[in-house]
């Protein structure tokens, strides 16, 4: 506890103060510009930092990491185009509420979500780290696996309703996932004879095709899109007490369940904010208006990504282990300054271990003030003519797809999808749905088919091991809850103002 | 079809150097050489090869800067490829190791070694076997022994067809140990997986069982000697079997380059390894040292072009 007060008391000085806002500045603005993130970025940046002190490098990296994953919420809200893969469902809610004419109430929860979450997993990180980072070793394959079939028996709920065409979408998703190396086996598989497919549709171009791309489309085609209003007085960008009342079960739940994902490696603040969400939208008291509006759903959501990221610095800094792509290259900062991210490092170099947990806080804090500083600002990009964005926008997605792969092949895939993602916009195919089947498929399948070779083809450890069975009941419950809920709220005679307007499907119209 | 091509490409590189002539041959090196490291930044095998970089830039060991250029994908394919193809004029260099050897192997790539003019061999970092510590598997005999017993219960964390797994099945080979490689993943969810007790085994870098408090066990070391930092793990020579499975890192430069240019080339490196911040860098991180040129660097490319070939068969299970 002292060392980590002395961290603080050392990172409150200029240079240390310099680079936490440069990095939280410099990721707020990659996470908020489709295309480019903190990948990236830190990438990018990690030759510099050879030449800074060790401390200081990392308290650099850590800040751009959790900018980035902030910044993801300000074009998804109101572009409707995700920063960063990680704001994926934050445009579901997100934008929606901004349509309404309520952009600046919607950055607001985006805001304040992204802070909570930041600052109740960083309590875990700061006194839990070496427990939690032992217990997630116990998460064999068949523990993943369980819990991303929890997620993806959630699928419908992010399809809007329309249960089919939710399950069409993600199949979709799933089938494109396959194209490329199947990483069990190595060989490759779906790309009829193209050499050019052999590393399969990745991330980038796949998501911005299907997410930014296709929505400059739907942009281009349908110019009479009313300018929204942005109501961002920086009065409005506080959330009101009643706003705490209402959510925080939500605000805690959705923190708890980004913290734990975050700290389950090569899971990821996508996954985070999925997961979080279904969960949110199957036990709120109004479905129905998630995907249309719903400040629940930008709390689950961006709580929870920004959650993960402290999540996943938990395994790294206790045991070496990466939870997530971006701490692969924080492994390589450190071993660049020739430390060993462990459990030795508590021992032999606290003020590393301890510096990036109080950056952490720090950097949280920073991202807060910068955001609700600035929000206002932000809000008014709405005004910008689309004729003047839009071209950046492509103009950043091509360039953030070229240097992360170093291929045009892959440009061409972003635009590809582009078109696939308008088709289904045109067919009423759910977007959010599709990338549900295109991240989470794959995981289930790498970590299924793991699993079979480690339990020697059996499938009966699914059920024997407690944590995996503990998911399967999980996704189960979580599954019927709306129904089982509709259930005991509906023989009583005094129907609620909630319940008598969503009981049967007849009433749905009235919702749109 | 893709013979052809090939052809084609070697003739076209041949035919290069021939035009531009041996006035040219007098002013190398007249510009930044550019050195293209296949994976992103911050991994081992990038930091290893920018600390010979800066040496030599730092030290002025060459005339001109030399650039890292990191050039990650399609499991090192990306940058080698770009190398394989560019000019053979000497500004254009490959950092790679025995991963060359294994994509043509596992056929994600359709050209190994031969494909380039090697300069030099710098550094290297030999395997280690391990398990988890307090696990029961002490020594290879124990995993052996459990095999034995029951077989298929020693599972080994893996990343299926890569330079671990190749490792991995040399000494399974030579010791008959039985064990069973499972797909796990990459680096951070191999150690997850064996301290989480999930499999019960794993080829590692030596750094990652010699860091204190690591919960791993070295069984055995698959290098010549035993490493300096693990000086109670006996080589898998010493218990009788003789595999050697190490990570050489070499530089390559497209095929055709002009003899003279490889040979400043891999004076330059030569002069770093004897830096002696260069020394205490990668003895820190338990690489060690060790320089081969011309006829003594084909021998060994080619003793290991031949070791993993031989090997490929299990893999292939």
């Amino acid at each position: 506890m002292a060392q980590l007060l002395t961290a603080f008391s050392e990172i409150m000085a200029f240079w240390p103060m310099f680079y936490v806002v440069l990095g939280v500045v410099l990721g707020l603005t990659v996470g908020a510009i489709p295309g480019l993130g903190a990948a990236m970025l830190i990438a990018l940046l990690l030759p510099l930092t050879f030449y800074m002190d060790s401390v200081l490098a990392l308290i650099f990296l850590v800040s751009i990491y959790v900018g980035s994953v902030s910044g993801g919420l300000i074009s998804a809200t109101l572009m409707k185009m995700p920063g960063t893969p990680s704001a994926i469902m934050t445009t579901l809610d997100g934008f929606p509420m901004a349509m309404q004419g309520k952009a600046g109430r919607a950055l607001s929860f985006g805001i304040f979500s992204s802070f909570i979450g930041g600052s109740v997993s960083w309590i875990f990180l700061a006194v839990l780290a070496p427990p939690l980072a032992w217990f997630a070793l116990k998460f064999g394959p068949y523990e993943y696996f369980a819990l991303v079939l929890m997620a993806l028996f959630l699928i419908s709920s992010v399809s809007q309703g329309a249960m089919l065409r939710g399950l069409i979408a993600a199949a979709i998703g799933f089938a494109v996932s396959l194209v490329g190396p199947d990483l069990s086996s190595g060989t490759i598989r779906l790309t009829f004879g193209a050499d050019q497919l052999k590393s399969g549709f990745r991330l980038l171009p796949t998501l911005l095709g299907v997410f930014v791309i296709s929505q400059i489309i739907v942009d281009m085609a349908d110019t009479s899109l009313p300018v929204q209003q942005a109501t961002a007085k920086f009065k409005d960008m506080f959330l009101k007490r009643a706003d705490f009342a209402k959510h925080w079960w939500n605000f805690l739940r959705s923190s708890l369940i980004g913290t734990w994902i975050g700290i389950l490696p090569g899971v990821g603040s996508a996954v985070a904010a999925i997961v979080s969400y279904t969960i949110a939208r199957n036990f709120s008291k109004t479905p129905e208006i998630f995907g249309k509006g719903a400040e629940e759903g930008i709390i689950a959501a961006e709580s929870a990504n920004n959650a993960s990221v402290n999540g996943a610095l938990i395994p790294l800094i206790a045991l070496g282990i990466p939870g997530s792509v971006v701490d692969a290259i924080l492994i390589g900062a450190l071993m660049i300054h020739n430390l060993q991210p462990g459990p030795g490092l508590f021992v032999n170099q606290p003020e590393i271990a301890y510096g990036v947990i109080a950056a952490a806080l720090v950097a949280n804090v920073v991202m807060f003030i910068v955001m609700l500083g600035f929000s206002g600002h932000i809000a008014k990009l709405c005004a910008i003519p689309k004729s003047f964005i839009l071209p950046a926008v492509v103009f950043f997605c091509i360039v953030g797809v070229y240097t992360t792969s170093g291929r045009i092949f892959d440009i061409w895939i972003m635009f590809g999808f582009g078109f696939v993602g308008y088709l289904m916009h045109r067919s009423g195919l759910s977007i959010g749905a599709f990338v549900l089947g295109y991240i989470l498929a794959p995981i289930a399948e790498g970590e299924l088919r793991n699993g079979l070779m480690l339990y020697d083809n059996s499938l009966w450890p699914l059920f024997t091991r407690p944590i995996s069975l503990g998911f399967l009941l999980m996704a189960l419950v979580i599954f019927l809850w709306p129904t089982l809920a509709r259930r005991f709220r509906n023989p009583q005679p005094r129907p609620s103002a909630h319940s008598s307007g969503q009981d049967d499907d007849n009433n749905k119209p009235k919702m749109r | 079809m893709k013979l052809n091509t090939l052809k084609l490409a070697i003739a076209a590189a041949m035919a290069i150097p021939l035009a531009t002539g041996a006035a040219a041959q007098a002013d190398y090196p007249e510009k930044p050489v550019q050195i293209v490291v296949p994976f992103g930044p911050g991994g081992a095998g990038d930091i290893f090869a920018r600390v010979f970089v800066n040496a030599i830039n730092e030290n002025n060991l060459f005339g001109q800067p030399m650039v890292v250029v990191n050039e990650p994908g399609g499991g090192t394919t990306v940058g080698s490829g770009e190398v394989k193809d560019a000019a053979p004029d000497g500004y254009t260099i490959l950092q790679l190791h025995q991963t060359l050897i294994t994509s043509k192997l596992m056929g994600t790539s359709d050209y190994g070694p031969e494909a380039f003019d090697p300069i030099a061999e710098t550094h290297h970092v030999c395997m280690t076997y391990a398990s988890k510590e307090g696990s029961g598997l002490d020594t290879l005999d124990d995993v052996r022994a459990m095999s034995a017993a029951n077989p298929g219960s020693v599972k080994e964390a893996s990343l299926l067809g890569s330079l671990v797994h190749f490792s991995s099945a040399m000494l399974n080979d030579a010791a008959d140990l039985g064990v069973k490689s499972v797909n796990v993943g990459g680096g951070g969810k191999r150690n997850a997986s064996v301290l989480g007790g999930h499999t019960q085994t794993m080829v590692t870098m030596p750094f990652v069982v010699a860091k204190p408090d690591s919960g791993f066990h070295g069984l055995a070391f698959l290098g010549a000697e035993r490493h300096p930092a693990l000086p109670d793990v006996p080589t898998a020579i010493e218990l009788g079997y003789d595999v050697e499975a190490c990570v050489n890192y070499w530089w390559f430069a497209p095929k055709g380059t002009p003899a003279d240019r490889v040979a400043a080339l891999a004076d330059a490196f030569a002069k770093a390894a004897e830096l002696e911040s260069v020394v205490a860098a990668m003895t820190d991180r338990g690489v060690e040292i060790e320089v081969l040129t011309g006829a003594k660097l084909q021998a060994r490319i080619d003793a290991n072009v031949a070791a993993y070939t031989a090997v490929a068969p299990s893999i292939a299970e």
